[in-house]
């Protein structure tokens, strides 16, 4: 599991040889450095146990500080090559991430949720980036530290090496074996933290509601009673690791206890000079630390190659919507039919690629395919080119599903959608996209001005095209306004807008693309009765190829369409003109008798 | 993360953050000094071992005395199992103490908030409450588990050291140290550089994140207008930004570390030379010069350390002072010391020329009089900005008026406590709110005196029983958070049922709802609410005609004052704003059809 993660990372690291080569070689040779410094001490100290000059003490300190030079050019050109390999890799993997990602459907991202790509896309890279520069880099560096300084060790005593190296060890092991024990503790911590911070948030949010039914002192008991969850846990986690953190520290103090009574024995048995004896002592304050590095590094790399695989995960996979290698033009002709069109719930709640279908009382209990329900079923409709095109139908009843497919940001489970007699899946996807415009239920701006929020994706557009556009879509008059006009910035960090500007800012982002199919999805709500009937008067006269589907909640956005369609449980009930379907009598007439009800109701200011 | 930038503190900031502790601290002084007591134990003797080797050496391993060696090693393995037990005592009572003090602090922060007024909340985004409450309290828990141990023991540790060194041998000490000062200016200088290079990383990775929010949020639109390729140019650019920012950052750093090598390599060096001439001159033994390399050694980590604990430390401090803030913002709607007590709620309500504004000098209700005796059915319409919703906020206490009274059976609102006075006058807003939890659990809330059957008898007066019944396990079917998985009518309907089994005979305020809302469903509310509002005393701010068609009285709202009162002919009569309201609205509803 781990080793395919890892295997994963290849790719990246594969074209270039000089990251290993280098990073060894500096490594190897810092460590050496490094390694032979308490070897010198120990010279020197033997030295002045042998009262030789002081010209020869002076030649070791020379030496030592000559060492540590090289270290820190070593250990420096280590940390670089290791930061850069981190530091590219991340960023060619994020690039790659990215780029998957827009080509992913809605499914997709509902699936895994924004914000889980979210975090995969910024902290699991962080793991990425210290897998290299801290990992990598550690475990090379006390590695090699580890290797020269024993043997060295050895050269004095081998007896006293095996039991240093044998403690050194034992300190490696208890880390790695504790380490997973508070890891799991410590995700109870986490976990309990997030339950509070959702909560708090939760609650500060209705914090209106929650007083007008006087439950501040009941909130807060239940925010103490998750708090005082969180202080048990937190304080079952840091007693545990009070406990295990110093216990490698501790054995490698003990070791140098060992040291202090073997060597000591050995130095007056002559076996040993103090120089070697010191020496040893000193490494033993040179490899401590390193044991600790070495542990670190292993979780360093653990934790990176968890990462990896979280993001190797996505890169990993495929869009259904995708151009097919054989993808065809866009045919002239752009007449849309469905021919026996059936489209699933998803295996995950959302199954549907807009959150609007999904109505809890349908939700799937059992995820396997057998109990999926079928949110479209056997639909046939024709949506002829150039004509305007209503739909309507309750909540549920597979309105925004339908939309999916047209936009092909889902494709059905079975039969065929088909745009001027192709079928969609047989289009080239640019093309489609470009043909279709779309005006979302919930307007989002980025943030950026509102003439590219207008121009979305489109290059070059002319001032001329853009205000042509806003004027069919009423926002001209909205311009004025505005403090930069064109160039104001909108969006959650700009300028605000209301819901009705926002949604005619909509508008007139699918007008400027003068688009060939155009699909309003309940678009007009936040718009009053004569401004949308202006907008759509206007889009008639100025886009007269333009085929319009607009699903709308109110009757009346729709009563002038040439075919209004009445979805019912993912089927066409009934479909026709307003007149037509007014003369049937049934669901439609229904709905409209109601809707005329309840406007004559309505105080619209 | 705090999203701070890091500032040099201000004495302000400093004073924040000692009140702040010493107030959260302060009932656990107990474990807190005892904790205190461990760590100087410790730090005193962190300076044996190097002590125990000088004397096994200038000892034992001189003189030829194996036997000698145990007592010294004995005492070298004690001194490290007694570190370890102080190590572990320390840590137990240093994180009782700072675990209770902090989740008191929190707890204390979380109703803090919730005893603001509305006016607190229309400051404060909930985002960043959330941050005081989770972010800045751990800043705080930081500081004190970790940068107040470091700081006190790295300071001790110094300290015993140096004068251990001095007592020592003085010479040696003064070489030793000689290369204190340029390590002490050289990490600063260092740190200072990393510090600048770490937000400037932070700031891009902030970008990184905010960038790839939207992005991902508006994913569908970016693939259906095609602007994949502009996005991921953007991408790249600030994905470049941020690598290049760590790169810095590491170049930055291993210089330091490098820088730090050498130094410290310098002082050995320094040392071995000084003295090796002292143990050949005779004043210095062997035994002292290597303990002396160990001292050393010991004297460096300290600065090192306490260099690392500035960040932590101004984080910490900017939270304190945010927190601190945030408990110094007192409330202005207040409950009465000697609250008056509502006998036998009748639901008289009356407001006498009130006048109100949420910000200066921009008038919301302008000297608004009323009187409603208790069971009238009350409509109240007007513009958008009228007045309307702040005259139902006002009626529950959410606001407090500038001017005027307010009073409920005779008593100023003000004189009651506010708990009693929302039992009496609940509000149903126009944007209904759910809670995740069942859906009983949203009926009633955290009300332990609400039964079983008051709540499904409130569900099914407001008539949201149809639904919850549908609904997988019905009463008990888990809401998502903000009633994601529920429909805006049966959010709506849902509220009512709240009103009715909280407040099941108070009066009730309800702002009707303009969004549209599916037929069948808005039948239901409306047919609930003519069922609702005949028992008691009630004002509906009403977007509907039937609404103002079943009140008994209509009260017409402009710019802050009430401009017509009375019946719908008596206004229809009066030929006023309401008949043209009137006239207007049935003739846009004849267009329509």
């Amino acid at each position: 599991m781990r080793n395919s993660n890892i295997r994963f990372l290849w790719p990246y690291m594969s074209g270039h040889p000089w990251w290993f080569i280098g990073s060894f070689i500096y490594a190897i040779a810092g460590a050496g450095a490094s390694a032979f410094s308490p070897f010198v001490l120990g010279r020197a100290i033997d030295e002045l146990s042998n009262e030789l000059r002081i010209e020869r003490v002076a030649m070791w300190a020379g030496l030592i500080l000559f060492l540590s030079f090289c270290v820190a050019v070593l250990r420096y050109s280590l940390r670089m090559l290791t930061g850069e390999m981190a530091a590219v890799v991340s960023y060619e993997m994020s690039r790659d991430m990215f780029q998957r990602i827009l080509t992913f459907e809605q499914g997709i991202i509902r699936e895994y949720g924004v914000g889980d790509l979210l975090s995969r896309a910024t902290s699991d890279f962080i793991y990425v980036w210290r897998f290299f520069s801290a990992g990598f880099q550690m475990f090379l560096n006390a590695f090699f530290l580890f290797l020269i300084g024993t043997s060295l060790m050895a050269t004095s005593n081998v007896m006293l090496a095996v039991i240093v190296t044998g403690m050194l060890m034992l300190s490696v092991v208890i880390q790695l074996r504790l380490g997973s024990v508070l890891e799991h503790s410590f995700d109870r911590v986490q976990q309990q933290m997030a339950r509070i911070s959702a909560y708090a948030q939760e609650r500060l949010n209705v914090v209106r509601m929650l007083k007008a039914y006087a439950q501040e002192q009941a909130v807060s008991a239940a925010f103490s009673s998750a708090n005082d969850e969180y202080t048990r846990r937190n304080l079952q986690f840091v007693l545990r690791s009070g406990a295990i953190g110093p216990l490698p520290g501790v054995v490698v103090r003990l070791a140098t206890t060992l040291v202090l009574l073997v060597g000591g024995s050995l130095v007056i048995s002559n076996e040993l000079s103090l120089g070697d004896y010191v020496q040893f002592i000193v490494y033993l304050g040179v490899l401590g630390p390193a044991a600790v590095q070495m542990s670190n590094a292993f979780e360093r790399l653990q934790q990176g190659s968890a990462a990896a695989g979280r993001i190797a995960a996505v890169l990993r996979r495929v869009p259904q919507v995708a151009n097919r290698s054989d993808a065809v033009d866009l045919p002239q002709n752009s007449t849309i039919e469905l021919k026996n069109v059936g489209v699933r719930a998803g295996e995950v709640l959302h199954g549907a690629w807009s959150a609007e279908d999904h109505t809890p009382a349908r939700a799937p209990s059992g995820d396997s395919k057998t109990t999926r329900r079928w949110i479209l079923h056997d639909l046939n409709l024709t949506i002829e080119e150039g004509t305007t095109v209503g739909i309507v139908g309750s909540t549920g009843s597979g309105k925004s599903t339908l939309l999916g497919l047209l936009l092909r940001v889902q494709d059905p489970d079975v039969g065929s959608v088909t745009f001027g007699g192709v079928d969609l899946r047989q289009l080239k996807l640019e093309e489609l996209r470009s043909a279709v415009a779309y005006v979302p239920q919930e307007t989002l701006l980025f943030s950026m001005s509102l003439r590219d929020n207008i121009t979305l994706g489109l290059k070059d557009v002319p001032d001329e095209q853009v205000m042509e556009a806003m004027d069919v879509a009423k926002l001209t008059n909205d311009l004025p306004q505005l403090p930069h006009g064109l160039d104001t910035v909108v969006g959650e960090r700009g300028a605000s807008l209301s819901g009705g500007q926002r949604q005619r800012t909509a508008i007139a982002r699918a007008l400027v693309r003068n688009p060939r199919l155009l699909i309003l999805d309940d678009a007009l709500a936040s718009i009053d009765a004569h401004t949308a009937a202006a907008i759509l008067e206007g889009l008639r006269s100025q886009f007269k190829r333009c085929t319009c589907v607009i699903v709308a909640q109110r009757m009346a956005s729709v009563s002038a369409a040439d075919k209004i369609v009445v979805l019912e449980d993912g089927r066409v009930a009934e479909q026709g003109t307003h007149a037509e379907l007014l003369a049937l009598g049934s669901r439609y007439a229904e709905m409209y008798r109601r809707e005329v009800m309840q406007a004559e109701d309505s105080l619209a200011e | 993360m705090s999203k701070s930038s890091i500032k040099v503190s201000t004495s302000s900031q400093d004073a924040a953050l000692f009140w702040l502790m010493v107030v959260t601290m302060r009932p656990y002084w107990r474990p807190l000094l005892a904790a205190l007591v461990l760590l100087l134990a410790m730090a005193v003797l962190s300076v044996v071992p190097p002590y125990l080797l000088q004397r096994a050496i200038d000892g034992p391993i001189t003189l030829g005395d194996p036997a000698g060696l145990w007592p010294i090693a004995g005492l070298y393995g004690g001194t490290v199992i007694l570190t370890f037990l102080l190590q572990y005592a320390q840590t137990y009572y240093l994180q009782l103490a700072g675990q209770r003090g902090l989740a008191d602090l929190r707890s204390r922060l979380f109703s803090h908030m919730l005893r603001q007024d509305m006016a607190f909340f229309g400051k404060h985004p909930v985002g960043d409450l959330v941050v005081r409450i989770t972010g800045d309290v751990d800043s705080l828990n930081a500081l004190l588990s970790s940068s107040v141990v470091t700081i006190i023991t790295e300071s001790v540790t110094l300290i015993a050291v140096v004068v251990v060194m001095f007592a020592v041998n003085w010479r040696l000490a003064l070489l030793s140290l000689a290369i204190l000062p340029i390590l002490f200016f050289a990490t600063r200088y260092f740190r200072a550089r990393i510090r600048a290079s770490s937000s400037v990383e932070r700031n891009a990775l902030a970008k990184i994140s905010g960038f790839l929010n939207e992005q991902f949020n508006g994913m569908l639109l970016i693939q259906l207008f095609g602007r994949q390729k502009q996005s991921d140019e953007e991408f790249d650019k600030i994905n470049g930004d941020y690598r290049a920012a760590l790169i810095d950052l590491r170049h930055r750093s291993a210089i330091f570390l490098a820088v730090l090598e050498v130094l410290s390599a310098l002082g050995l060096a320094l040392l071995l030379y000084g003295g090796g001439n002292g143990v050949l001159a005779g004043w210095a033994t062997l035994g002292t010069l290597v303990a002396f390399v160990q001292y050393s050694e010991r004297a460096f980590q300290p600065i090192l350390r306490l260099s690392e604990q500035y960040n932590n430390v101004q984080i910490a401090l900017a939270a304190a002072e945010r927190v601190a803030h945030m408990l110094n913002s007192e409330p202005t709607i207040l409950d009465p010391e000697n609250p008056k007590k509502i006998v036998d709620l009748k639901g008289d309500i009356e407001m006498r020329d009130v006048h109100f504004a949420y910000v200066e000098d921009e008038p919301v209700l302008r000297g608004v009089s009323l009187k409603i005796p208790a069971g009238q059915n009350v409509a109240v319409v007007g513009a958008t900005g009228a007045g309307k919703s702040s005259l139902a906020s006002l009626l529950a206490r959410f606001y407090e008026p500038q001017k005027g009274e307010i009073l409920l059976d005779g008593i100023p609102i003000n004189q009651l406590e506010q708990d009693a006075l929302r039992r009496a006058v609940v509000v149903v807003p126009q944007d209904p709110v759910c809670i995740s939890g069942t859906i009983a659990q949203n009926i009633r809330l955290l009300r332990t005196d609400v039964s079983d059957e008051q709540m499904k008898e409130a569900a099914r007066l407001s008539n949201a029983d149809h639904f919850i019944e549908q609904l997988p396990g019905g009463y008990d079917f888990e809401v998502q958070p903000g009633g994601a998985n529920l429909s805006l009518g049966q959010r709506q309907l849902l509220a009512l049922a709240r009103a009715l089994a909280l407040c099941p005979d108070g009066v009730l305020i309800l702002d009707e709802a303009t969004s549209s809302i599916d037929t069948a469903t808005e039948a239901l509310i409306q047919e609930a609410l003519d069922r609702i509002l005949h028992s008691r005393t009630s004002i509906v701010i009403a977007h509907r005609l039937s609404t103002i068609r079943n009140a008994d009285r209509i009260i017409v709202m402009h710019q802050g004052q009430i401009v017509e009162d009375g019946t719908h002919e008596e206004l229809l009569k009066l030929d006023g704003y309401y008949a043209r309201l009137h006239s207007h609205h049935s003739t846009t509803s004849v267009e329509h059809s």
